[in-house]
């Protein structure tokens, strides 16, 4: 007799192999009692397997006679065999932390469940048993591994050893041992088993490859992933087809579909770059609960992220932007957009700058990412001509829709995906506070027109007039025609091209001609507030002689100057330098008066100016600051010229030509220290505005300041403050804005 | 210190020559503005100043003189129009 060992579970099953029993009885007679014994002690479990003996074979054949006795004999046997020997292989004391060693667990258990199965069946497969009987053995088998297995303990090692050899890519190194288990009958156990791993996998597939790569869609190689290799490393542990995955595509989708409803707000931020990963939510999204999901938290990363003070409003109005057409791509209804923009739009419409800043975007000013309404402006202007109400001409949108029944009204306008500046102007209920955003930025770039240039402006009308039509912006028409108009009588009056009075005894004498008017028709500009002081009685008289000139080129009509608008470029000529300026009515009066007296208290600027005492103080300052005045030191309120630049000024202890960069650094920031005062606004206006660039922190000022202490400095003055702000880390510079330093 | 003005880039607003506040008689609106049927002020909307004091945008004027019930008749007075320094009376 020989046995080759082999199994590492030498103890019980010895070997697979068969061996032959060499000590072969003689069977005399036919003795089913004979032959029930002679099987019996061929059958009951030993360390081998043994081959039949002719006389086993014989005595098979008496079987029927005694075939549900001897099974039920066999049935009791092999269950002591299997209590006595498989059983103690099957249970640890604990838990295999070590993953090594739990491999080596489910491995044994394995081994051991394929090896009972192979030698308590090796007989049977000599008998010629009827099926019954064999299902039932079968049946004993199976319940008796069920019940001696530590069920819940073993399956959590199962996964664990899962855990250790994926699915994906070690699945050659388990498909021995599943098949151990498969024979055992614990098919069920380990394909639910199977079936929780691939699901784990493919999360982890998933967050690791597709975690913020939105610019390729995911779907396409999700799907050949699953097929090529999830699936098919599955099918080949399970040995053979599955349904698996089918649902395993459901499950993925919907994991998918999760991370990129986290992910939501920062595609719609990256927008259109994103667009692949659109198309793929949109694909994941397939039941009201994952749709009302990624509304919900959408929303809350919009409120968290977006609409909060910090927040810069051109980049709200560009989220905004992008969750429209984000949004379009995700839910061509619009359903979830309405229900998405709705605080969107009313945070935008809260904040006092939105309508600038769309303004400036659309008239392409600014240097922000809302140039793109520029764009749009001048592309598709004449796309809106023939509608006057703005809408979109339904037949040639090629992207057209119905509208959703359950979509809210203001959606048809929201929703115009490539319609950008239609969706903006849609947050308000009438276009009348663009009108008026456009009336204030034109009237401040017409009247800072140098030579009278109004190319621009024509050019910038023409085309909002293509989207607002034109009776709406009529004021602009008139405000860029006075501009043209100014430029006509100014000439006329210079004797440039039409002569005037030529035979008139009461000829003015010939105006100066660094003397020039802008004459604006005043109902169609906005308003202006008095702010009374003299100018120069030379400069007065100039102004008195224009204003005859216009009287007699314009019968019936009078002019009533501004005198706090305007520019003045002064040249001042001291003892060692001469500086140039360009400076405000004000200012150039205020040094005019130092002209004839080098000396002046604060008392005899503000009467002679008859003008408020801070105007002149704040003009006088402004002139300290450049250096130009100079503090008595020991007479309060008395101001003198300085003559000759002092030390700190004058670097090179030579003649300051000009701007000397050194003078205008140190005296600079005496001028920014006054500017302190109005610090307050500032963040005032930047708390609830974010960032502003400085043309509009300059016209916030003049309108927030209260107007008996009027707010008149000039926005190279604020500028310098606001840079000073900047060094002292108070604000930062964003785009070409200013901002709070959180 | 010599102080030299270079140039002087001044804004003044136009007015005809009437109060500020006051309006035309038949449309109501600012002899700053236009009639109704203009674009633009001034120029192209001229106003007109009768003997009797009373002022108007001209189209106005000259729309409201169309009509046969006016008779020629200044609609605030109701006494013949007549512009101021001229003694023409304006017809239709
Ligand atoms: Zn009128
Ligand atoms: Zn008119
Ligand atoms: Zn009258």
């Amino acid at each position: 007799m020989t046995a080759v060992n082999r199994s590492i579970f030498d103890s019980v099953f010895s070997s697979s192999d068969l061996l032959f029993d060499d000590v072969e009885g003689y069977l005399p007679a036919v003795d089913t009692v004979a032959a029930l014994e002679i099987l019996k002690r061929w059958m009951a479990p030993k360390d081998q397997l043994y081959a039949p003996t002719d006389d086993v074979l014989r005595a098979a054949e008496y079987l029927r006679f005694f075939e549900d006795q001897l099974m039920a004999w066999y049935t009791d046997e092999f269950r002591l065999h299997f209590n006595k020997y498989a059983v103690p292989m099957l249970y640890v004391n604990e838990r295999h932390a070590d993953q090594q060693e739990n491999a080596r667990y489910i491995a044994q258990i394995s081994n051991t469940l394929h090896d009972a199965h192979k030698h308590y069946f090796h007989p049977l497969t000599y008998l010629e048993l009827s099926d019954d009987i064999t299902d039932c053995f079968q049946r004993s088998f199976n319940a008796l591994v069920c019940y001696s297995l530590p069920t819940p303990f073993f399956y959590r090692s199962l996964k664990d050893y899962f855990r250790c050899f994926p699915i994906i890519s070690d699945y050659t190194t388990s498909i021995p041992i599943c098949e151990g288990f498969y024979v055992a009958g614990l098919r069920d156990t380990v394909e639910r088993a199977l079936a929780e791993t691939a699901v784990v996998e493919m999360e982890i597939h998933i967050k690791e490859q597709y975690t913020a790569e939105w610019a390729l869609s995911v779907l396409e190689h999700f799907e050949s992933w699953l097929t090529h290799h999830l699936t098919a490393s599955l099918e080949a542990l399970l040995g053979r087809k599955s349904q698996f995955r089918a649902d395993l595509l459901a499950i993925g989708l919907g994991l998918l579909g999760n991370l990129r409803t986290n992910e939501l707000f920062d595609i719609v931020v990256d927008y259109p770059d994103s667009t692949p990963a659109l198309d793929d939510i949109k694909r994941c999204l397939r039941t009201p609960t994952e749709r009302a999901k990624v509304v919900n938290s959408f929303q809350i990363a919009c409120v968290k992220r977006l609409l909060h003070p910090g927040a810069n409003t051109v980049d709200i109005v560009v989220a905004y932007l992008n969750t429209i057409r984000a949004f379009m791509i995700l839910d061509p209804r619009g359903v979830l957009l309405a229900k998405i923009s709705r605080p969107i739009r009313r945070y935008l419409k809260e904040r006092e700058d939105t309508v600038g800043v769309i303004v400036a975007g659309m008239l392409g000013t600014d240097d922000t990412d809302l140039k793109v309404l520029h764009e749009e402006l001048s592309q598709h202007g004449n796309k809106y001509a023939q509608n006057s109400h703005g809408e979109v001409d339904d037949l040639k949108d090629l992207n057209w829709c119905p509208d959703p029944i359950d979509a809210p009204l203001d959606f048809k306008h929201v929703g115009r995906a490539n319609d950008m500046i239609g969706s903006l102007l849609s947050l308000y209920e009438n276009k009348d506070v663009f009108v008026r955003e456009f009336v204030v930025i034109f009237a401040n770039r017409l009247l800072e027109s140098e030579d009278y240039n109004i190319d621009q402006a024509v050019i910038h009308l023409e085309l909002l007039k293509l989207r607002f039509g034109e009776q709406e912006l009529l004021n602009l028409d008139i405000m860029i025609r006075d501009i043209a108009e100014s430029k006509r009588v100014n000439s006329s009056l210079h004797g440039k091209s039409m002569e005037i009075n030529t035979s008139s005894s009461s000829r003015p004498s010939t105006l100066w001609g660094g003397f020039n008017a802008k004459i604006l028709s005043r109902l169609f500009w906005p308003n202006f507030n008095d702010v009374p002081f003299l100018i120069p009685q030379i400069i007065k008289d100039q102004a008195d002689k224009y204003s005859q000139g216009f009287e007699k080129l314009k019968q019936g009509r009078k002019l009533r100057w501004l005198n706090h608008i305007g520019s003045v470029k002064v040249e001042l000529e001291l003892e060692d330098r001469s500086l140039d300026f360009v400076v405000t009515p004000e200012q150039a009066s205020v040094i005019e008066l130092f002209q004839h007296q080098p000396r002046l208290s604060l008392l005899e600027v503000t009467n002679q100016l008859q003008a408020k005492s801070d105007l002149a103080l704040r003009a006088i300052r402004f002139w300290v600051s450049k250096g130009v005045l100079k503090d008595h030191g020991t007479q309060e309120d008395v101001f003198i010229v300085l003559e000759r630049a002092e030390e700190k000024t004058n670097v090179n202890g030579g003649v300051v030509e000009s701007f000397s960069s050194a003078a205008i650094q140190s005296t600079e920031e005496a001028s920014s220290e006054e500017m302190r005062v109005y610090w307050s606004y500032i963040v005032g206006m930047l708390t609830n505005l974010g960032s502003m660039p400085l043309d509009r922190i300059q016209s916030f000022l003049r309108m927030l300041v209260p107007q008996d202490n009027p707010y008149t400095r000039s926005q190279d003055e604020l500028q310098l403050f606001l840079d000073l702000m900047v060094e002292e880390e108070q604000l930062e510079v964003s785009g070409d804005g200013y901002r709070l330093k959180k | 210190m010599k102080v030299r003005i270079k140039e002087w880039n001044a804004v003044s607003i136009w007015h005809w020559n009437v109060s500020e506040d006051e309006v035309c008689g038949i449309c109501r609106v600012h002899f700053d503005g236009t009639c109704p049927s203009c674009k633009y002020p001034g120029d192209d909307c001229p106003i007109i100043i009768g003997k009797c004091n009373h002022s108007f945008h001209m189209h106005c004027l000259l729309k409201w003189l169309e009509l046969e019930t006016s008779r020629g008749l200044c609609p605030m007075c109701r006494q013949p129009f007549q512009t101021l320094g001229e003694d023409e009376v304006i017809t239709t």
